[in-house]
């Protein structure tokens, strides 16, 4: 028995509907790897660091890899 | 650490808020740096909630030049606004359309710098065509110069102030007069007489 199938838009829409209860965005993540660009374009859309100390713990998050850098210099 | 950015939590960042700036660093700017992963912005807040600052260059708005080419709204937020290099900043981003500046206290300012142009001289400034809040308890006359010297001028549709001090209101005539042309909206709120709201062109008399 084949998996079912369904367009990308209406995934899209699911995860569209949902923009507002992050615990569904997450997990929609789980169900597969092509759910989470879709969900994370929800759940990362705003982004408050509050203190000092939130910055200096999540900032490592966001550098991007030196070895990405040189094998592709224009990101 | 996200090995690929398109997957990286910063690429679908579209608002942005950093309340403790004091901890961000010209190298975090730099290639590799977190704030570079940020390039999809559209709105952005930054500021600083100490009190106190040894000197101005203790806070930099340099990390954030040209963050995003998209991001289209800047809020500035502090207790104590370090009022130098604003001008550089909004001028890095290309589409920038609505500014709002909150000082709680004050602001330091240097007075040299305050009268002269911007110190980098950027071919296109934005149009700020959308709304300028300024919230600015020690007054609004060192952040009104520096807009005003704006090589592309400011052509904002909505102007939002309250009047803390005795200059506020010749700033003000100084702001409604640079967007003539494209005024819709006037908010003041004046703490020592009643709010004046005016909606152009019903009455524009102040």
């Amino acid at each position: 028995m084949s998996n079912p199938y369904l367009p990308p838009e209406i995934l899209d829409s699911i995860a569209d509907h949902l923009y507002n209860y992050p615990t569904a965005l997450k997990e929609c993540c789980l169900v597969s790897k092509s759910w989470i660009p879709r969900t994370r374009k929800h759940l990362f859309a705003n982004i408050t660091f509050h203190t000092a100390e939130d910055l200096l713990r999540g900032r490592g998050c966001f550098q991007i890899p030196q070895p990405l850098l040189r094998i592709s210099p224009k990101l | 650490m996200f090995p690929d950015p398109s997957t990286s939590p910063a690429h679908f960042t579209k608002a942005l808020i950093i309340r403790s700036l004091r901890v961000v660093t010209t190298t975090d700017a730099e290639e590799g740096g977190w704030i570079r992963g940020f390039s999809r912005v559209v709105q952005l807040e930054v500021g600083e909630d100490r009190q106190t600052y040894v000197d101005e260059s203790e806070v930099s708005l340099l990390p954030f030049h040209g963050l995003s080419p998209v991001v289209k709204h800047l809020r500035l937020r502090f207790v104590v606004l370090p009022s130098s290099r604003i001008s550089d900043l909004i001028l890095s981003f290309p589409l920038l359309e609505d500014l709002a500046v909150v000082a709680e206290k004050g602001t330091i300012d240097n007075g040299d710098e305050s009268n002269a142009p911007p110190t980098t001289v950027h071919p296109s400034g934005p149009t700020l065509t959308g709304s300028l809040q300024l919230n600015l308890k020690g007054g609004m006359e060192p952040i009104v110069r520096r807009l005003l010297s704006l090589p592309g001028g400011i052509n904002f549709r909505e102007l939002s102030f309250p009047w803390y001090h005795e200059r506020d209101p010749s700033m003000t005539m100084a702001l409604v007069e640079k967007c003539s042309r494209t005024i819709e909206t006037l908010d003041i709120i004046c703490y020592n007489c009643t709010s004046i709201r005016c909606r152009c062109p019903l009455d524009f008399a102040l």
